[in-house]
């Protein structure tokens, strides 16, 4: 697998889009910490730790797309070359093709999220700080998002080693985060009641409980914490209040590393290629 | 005889269609095979299974002496230097990069590079990208990746298809020096049957996924050797007629109404020499037969 992995990093430092979305989420993040440095005057209390949280997907699950064009075209123009056939053809051994992509992948998709918090672990820190948060909470919050991304390229990964496509990878990958993350706020939003008018305070409202029953209600958190557009949310929206949480957010994205390592590379030997 | 592929029976079925149709092969060691076959037939469905590229439905192939699902048969499969189709190339990479991809996927040495490409003619391109290659040139860099391996068998899936006759030479003189000086075995598929006659040792004929027919060069020159078939009255008299009277001595008695008579007759002379000899003649057809006339008439079909 070294001769593999050696082969996919050669192209991985001639590949043009990785140095683009590198560099327009470091853009992103120096962006970022000039928008939170204006809020300084007005509130004291933000810090380089908004900044980090902004990084995790800004409400857009934005990592997510970005991990979906990496991962569909670096992918995908390997077979439309033809190099994926080459590579079985002269005996890499599927697996070891599956799992080389998948790592060389998380590389990638690791480098584009540092790209971001590296700006704001240089900017961020010196102009703002960490204001009260431990390093306990910066470090495990950092590691959910890198965890998060990773669980996002390893998925990518998955869809663009079995669609054999560049464009139904991206497809799947960019309309699958997208209507993900609108299922996702829709959900939180149940969740979380909604406001209806008090006939007796005009100006006025009440608040309406989540009426599903409490096992759909812990279903439905559960799944959200799942998957890695709910875990953007849920990052970004500064939801996880706990340092456990941060832990089960990394145990599960490991969840989806692992099925993509096993069942991804399973599925890979059974396909047909042209 | 040391075969590097053989099959056995190997099918592949999509649906309920098979595409390869218990197809039993054998490719020696040391010899061009020409895998001869219509669109459609199977050719590259046979060469996809035996690169592993498809999932096979039935019967099994053997690679290096390693059968296909032993755990050797990723090992036997790095013996081999194939192109399925197109030539595996990155459009963005110079020739040199393309090929630096390979040495890095199957650790050859780099050193390497410099003297592949100048074998397959491709060492003044520089910093050219592959995307700007013409047809010829990329033929001949997915050949030159092909040989990076150091392939003991290449697998060539109509590699001069869309060539022109310049380039078409070109390959055809490249794969025969590989042959001869390398001793590289060459399993070849081609729909122009006239270069695969100028390059094949040996042929299969494969027909709606069924392998019809193996035959080596040399049974297909005699089978396709000039010769007039005759239909007379009775062939017990003919090799005296023909030895003494005509002084022919290369023919062949098919049956005990026909005869294949070799080389140039005279067919005025012949029928005279019949007649006196109390032979009837019936009819007389001249046969002629390329390897194109030869395929046409194994898998049926008008010329």
């Amino acid at each position: 697998m070294g001769k593999l992995l050696r082969a996919d990093l050669f192209r991985v430092f001639r590949f043009k889009i990785f140095y683009v979305l590198l560099a327009l989420n470091a853009v992103v993040g120096f962006f970022s910490v000039i928008n939170e440095l204006s809020w300084l005057p007005v509130d004291p209390s933000v810090s380089a730790f908004d900044v980090m949280c902004s990084g995790f997907g800004g409400g857009i699950a934005f990592i997510g797309i970005l991990d979906a064009v990496l991962v569909s075209i670096f992918i995908g123009h390997e077979y439309g070359c033809g190099a994926m056939r080459n590579k079985v053809m002269t005996g890499g051994g599927r697996p070891k093709i599956y799992l080389s992509e998948l790592i060389v992948s998380c590389a990638m998709c690791a480098a584009v999220y540092l790209g971001f918090h590296a700006v704001n672990f240089v900017f961020g820190s010196a102009l703002m700080g960490w204001g009260s948060h431990s390093f306990a909470e910066v470090a495990l919050a950092f590691l959910s998002g890198l965890f998060m991304t990773l669980a996002y390229s390893a998925i990518f990964t998955g869809i663009a080693m079995l669609s054999k496509n560049t464009i139904a990878g991206l497809l799947a990958g960019i309309l699958g985060v997208l209507v993900v993350l609108f299922a996702v706020m829709w959900l939180m939003g149940e969740l979380e009641g909604t406001y209806v008018y008090d006939p007796e305070d005009p100006e006025g409202a009440i608040l309406v409980a989540c009426r599903w029953p409490a096992w759909v209600q812990s279903l439905v958190r559960g799944f959200i914490r799942l998957i890695p557009t709910g875990q953007s949310v849920l990052l970004t929206g500064g939801a996880v209040q706990s340092l456990s949480g941060y832990g089960a957010l990394i145990g599960l994205s490991c969840v989806w590393i692992a099925l993509s390592a096993v069942g991804g590379s399973l599925l890979f030997r059974k396909i047909d290629m042209k | 005889m040391e075969y590097v592929l053989t099959t056995n029976e190997l099918t592949k079925t999509y649906k309920k269609a098979s595409a390869v149709d218990r197809v039993s092969m054998h490719v020696a060691r040391g010899e061009i095979y020409g895998f001869v076959g219509r669109n459609g037939a199977g050719k590259t469905t046979v060469m996809r299974l035996i690169c592993g590229l498809v999932n096979k439905s039935g019967g099994s192939y053997t690679l290096f002496g390693k059968k296909d699902g032993e755990p050797g048969i990723d090992g036997a499969r790095r013996r081999v230097g194939a192109i399925i189709e197109t030539p595996s190339v990155f459009p963005e990479y110079t020739a040199q990069d393309n090929l630096r991809v390979r040495c890095a996927a199957l650790g050859a040495d780099e050193r390497k590079i410099g003297p592949v490409l100048e074998y397959v003619g491709l060492s003044g391109t520089g910093k050219k990208k592959a995307r700007n290659f013409s047809l010829g040139m990329r033929q001949r860099l997915g050949i030159a990746a092909a040989l990076m391996g150091s392939p003991d068998l290449l697998v060539l899936d109509e590699p001069i298809n869309g060539l022109d006759p310049q380039g078409i030479v070109e390959v055809r003189e490249l794969l025969l020096r590989l042959n001869r000086e390398k001793g590289i075995t060459v399993l070849i598929s081609s729909h122009i049957l006239g270069e695969l006659s100028k390059l094949a040792t040996s042929y299969g004929f494969i027909e709606r996924g069924a392998l019809i027919r193996e035959v080596s060069a040399r049974e297909l020159e005699e089978a396709c050797r000039k010769s007039v078939r005759i239909t007379v009255s009775d062939t017990e008299k003919l090799p005296y007629i023909l030895e003494r009277g005509l002084g022919i001595s290369d023919f062949k008695i098919l049956s005990p109404a026909e005869a294949d008579i070799y080389g140039e007759i005279n067919i005025g002379e012949l029928a005279l020499a019949l007649h006196a000899g109390g032979v009837s003649l019936f009819r007389v057809r001249e046969k002629d037969e390329d390897l194109e006339g030869y395929f046409i008439n194994l898998v049926g079909g008008e010329k």
